[in-house]
Parts: C-alpha cells; sequence; structure tokens
C-alpha cells in the first residue's frame, strides 16, 4: 500500500516537472538566423533559417510547448519556395488550428499563391 | 501637548515626504485603459521608422520583437511574410505607411499594428569597452478605431563591452565586436522592457489578471507627442 502511494507521488511529480509552464515557448535562435537571412538573402541563409524553424517546431513538439505563432505560416512560405507544396499546406491548416486569428490571413496567402501558380501557367 | 503636536508635524512630513518621492510606476489598467477594452489578439508588426543613420538597426529591432509579444500572449503574424508582403506594395520603411489608415491592416486578421520609430541608435567604442544608446517609441493602435491602445517611449544605454575581466581579451573582444556589430541582444533586451508593460494577452497566463500590475514607468508614456 505504502508503495503503491510512493509511485503514486513519483508519478505526480515527474508528470508536474515534465510539463512546461504555462505559457512558455521555444524560440531556439530564430532572431539569429533570420537577421543572418535579411543581412544576406540567399540560398544558404534561407536554408539556415529554414532549419532553425523546423528546429522550433520539433523541440516544442518534443518539450509539449505551444509552437510559437508564425511558426507554421513562415515554414510554409519556405516550403512553397522550394515546391514543397502539400508539406506547406499541412502547416497553413496547423497554424489555424493553433491559434485561429491566423485564419483570415492563411486565406489570404492561399489566394496569392494559387494565383501566382495560375500566373507561372500561363506564362 | 507640544510634543504631541510635533509628534502629528513630524508624521505629517513624512507622509508628505512619501507620497512626494512616489514610485514613478503606475498600473497596467491605469495606463493603458483601452487594451483592456478592446483586448486585442493578433498583431501586425510594421517596418521601423528609422530617423538614425544605423541601416541595421531597424532589423535588429524588428528580428526580436516577435519572441517577447508572444512571451507576452499575442499572436504575431509573421514578421518575414508580413514584411515580404510589404515590400511586394513597395514598402521597405515605417515612413511609407504614413498615408495608409491603421484600419487597412483588419483585412490580414489584425486586431492592432505594431509601429515603431527608431530616435537613436547611437554607437560608441573606447579601448576596453563599447555602449549603445537606443531611442525608441512604440504605438499600438487599433484596426477597428485606429486609436493608440498602447505606447511606449525610451532611451536606454546598453553596455556591449563583453563580460570578460582579462583586459587583454576584453580588448580584442571589443574589437571583433565593432566589426561584427552583433546588436541583437541589445535589440533584445530593449525591446522586452517595453513591451513587458503591454497588457497581457490571451495566451499569456497572466491575462485579465495584470491591470494592477504597476510596472509602467509614467515618463515612458507621458504623451508628449
Amino acid at each position: 500500500m505504502k508503495k503503491a502511494a510512493l509511485i503514486m507521488v513519483a508519478a505526480l511529480v515527474t508528470g508536474c516537472a515534465a510539463k512546461p509552464p504555462k505559457g512558455s515557448l521555444y524560440w531556439g535562435a530564430y532572431s539569429e538566423t533570420l537577421y543572418e537571412y535579411k543581412k544576406a538573402p540567399g540560398i544558404e541563409t534561407l536554408a539556415q533559417h529554414r532549419d532553425q524553424l523546423e528546429n522550433i517546431i520539433q523541440t516544442s513538439e518534443r518539450e509539449g510547448y505551444r509552437i510559437p505563432p508564425g511558426v507554421c505560416i513562415e515554414l510554409a512560405t519556405a516550403y512553397l519556395k522550394e515546391g514543397k507544396a502539400e508539406l506547406a499546406e499541412e502547416l497553413l491548416t496547423r497554424e489555424i488550428s493553433l491559434y485561429p486569428e491566423a485564419a483570415p490571413f492563411v486565406e489570404k496567402l492561399r489566394a496569392t499563391y494559387i494565383q501566382a501558380r495560375v500566373n507561372g501557367e500561363q506564362r | 501637548m507640544v510634543k504631541k503636536i510635533m509628534k502629528w508635524i513630524m508624521g505629517l512630513t513624512t507622509l508628505a515626504l512619501v507620497t512626494g518621492c512616489a514610485s514613478p510606476f503606475i498600473a497596467k489598467k491605469e495606463a493603458f485603459p483601452k487594451m483592456y477594452d478592446e483586448q486585442p489578439v493578433s498583431i501586425f508588426v510594421v517596418p521601423p521608422i528609422n530617423h538614425t543613420t544605423a541601416a541595421d538597426a531597424s532589423e535588429y529591432l524588428t528580428v526580436t520583437l516577435p519572441e517577447p509579444l508572444s512571451y507576452q500572449g499575442f499572436y504575431i503574424l509573421p514578421i518575414e511574410v508580413t514584411t515580404e508582403l510589404l515590400q511586394q506594395a513597395g514598402v521597405q520603411d515605417g515612413a511609407q505607411l504614413a498615408g495608409v489608415p491603421t484600419e487597412y491592416f483588419a483585412q490580414f486578421g489584425a486586431d492592432a499594428v505594431l509601429y515603431t520609430t527608431i530616435t537613436k541608435w547611437d554607437t560608441s567604442y573606447y579601448v576596453v569597452g563599447g555602449n549603445v544608446t537606443v531611442g525608441l517609441a512604440y504605438e499600438l493602435k487599433s484596426t477597428k478605431t485606429g486609436e493608440t491602445l498602447w505606447h511606449y517611449k525610451q532611451t536606454l544605454l546598453v553596455d556591449t563591452t563583453d563580460g570578460s575581466s582579462n583586459l587583454l581579451v576584453k580588448i580584442v573582444a571589443t574589437a571583433i565586436k565593432t566589426a561584427a556589430q552583433d546588436y541583437l541582444p541589445v535589440a533584445r533586451r530593449v525591446n522586452t522592457i517595453a513591451i513587458n508593460t503591454i497588457p497581457n494577452g490571451k495566451y499569456s497566463p497572466l491575462y485579465g489578471k495584470d491591470g494592477e500590475m504597476k510596472v509602467v514607468n509614467k515618463n515612458a508614456v507621458n504623451t508628449g507627442n
């Protein structure tokens, strides 16, 4: 009986420890890689920033943090530039499920990209 | 009797002194009541208006804004995507948005727009160190009414000297810093100080509970403009 109680306490303690405090977010080196990209836009700096965005999402998932606002959209646009439309679409949907207030912006983005593709095909 | 009166006077003087020297900090709700009325969630960050000759300052400040804004509980539209969107429309500097009403940004789902003005970015270096004086004004405006919901103005002197205590190392480190001009930590610090005074948004555990927090320096919100 005593043992069972101890195990329960231990489970509770570890349970609490594993859960990050409410409102925590993981941004990794977001500012640094975005700055590098803005300072010298190019394939390398863009790839570096894209890797960082992927790292932010993966780390947040692993640690149980909410993915920071805008990160899924930003990565989606990077994927679109690389022609990975399906992955991009998944991320856009994910952003809305995390942050419903993103919906109008995502809709606008979708319209822009679809329009751009149509224009591209007509050329 | 005289003693008693003396005691009274002493007491009153102390009271006057205390109130006279009262803390310059006021409660968030007192400083920014409109934030509590409107409760904006999503923020569109526009490029800064840069009054300085430091071209890099805009970028340092922009890339370090989303982080503190998100900790404060807001949804920030992805700055790199919104910046690109504005660039396609020919907007590079915030000053070009002077004629655009804040209501325009409602179409992107933004409840509010964050405008920033860089008034000062003076760097100085000396043999064993360096510092930068940063002057910034922030203004958060409603896309519904165009009214200012939150504003903050500050000038800060930030030491950029390397933490090392060895003099030789220090000189080298400062020299390298001069070349690399890595001011991201400075920008992050300055932004965080200001943004901590915004009433907390929906995604913060403090949402709706921070009205009485006395963290707003009166001098930073005096509307002298």
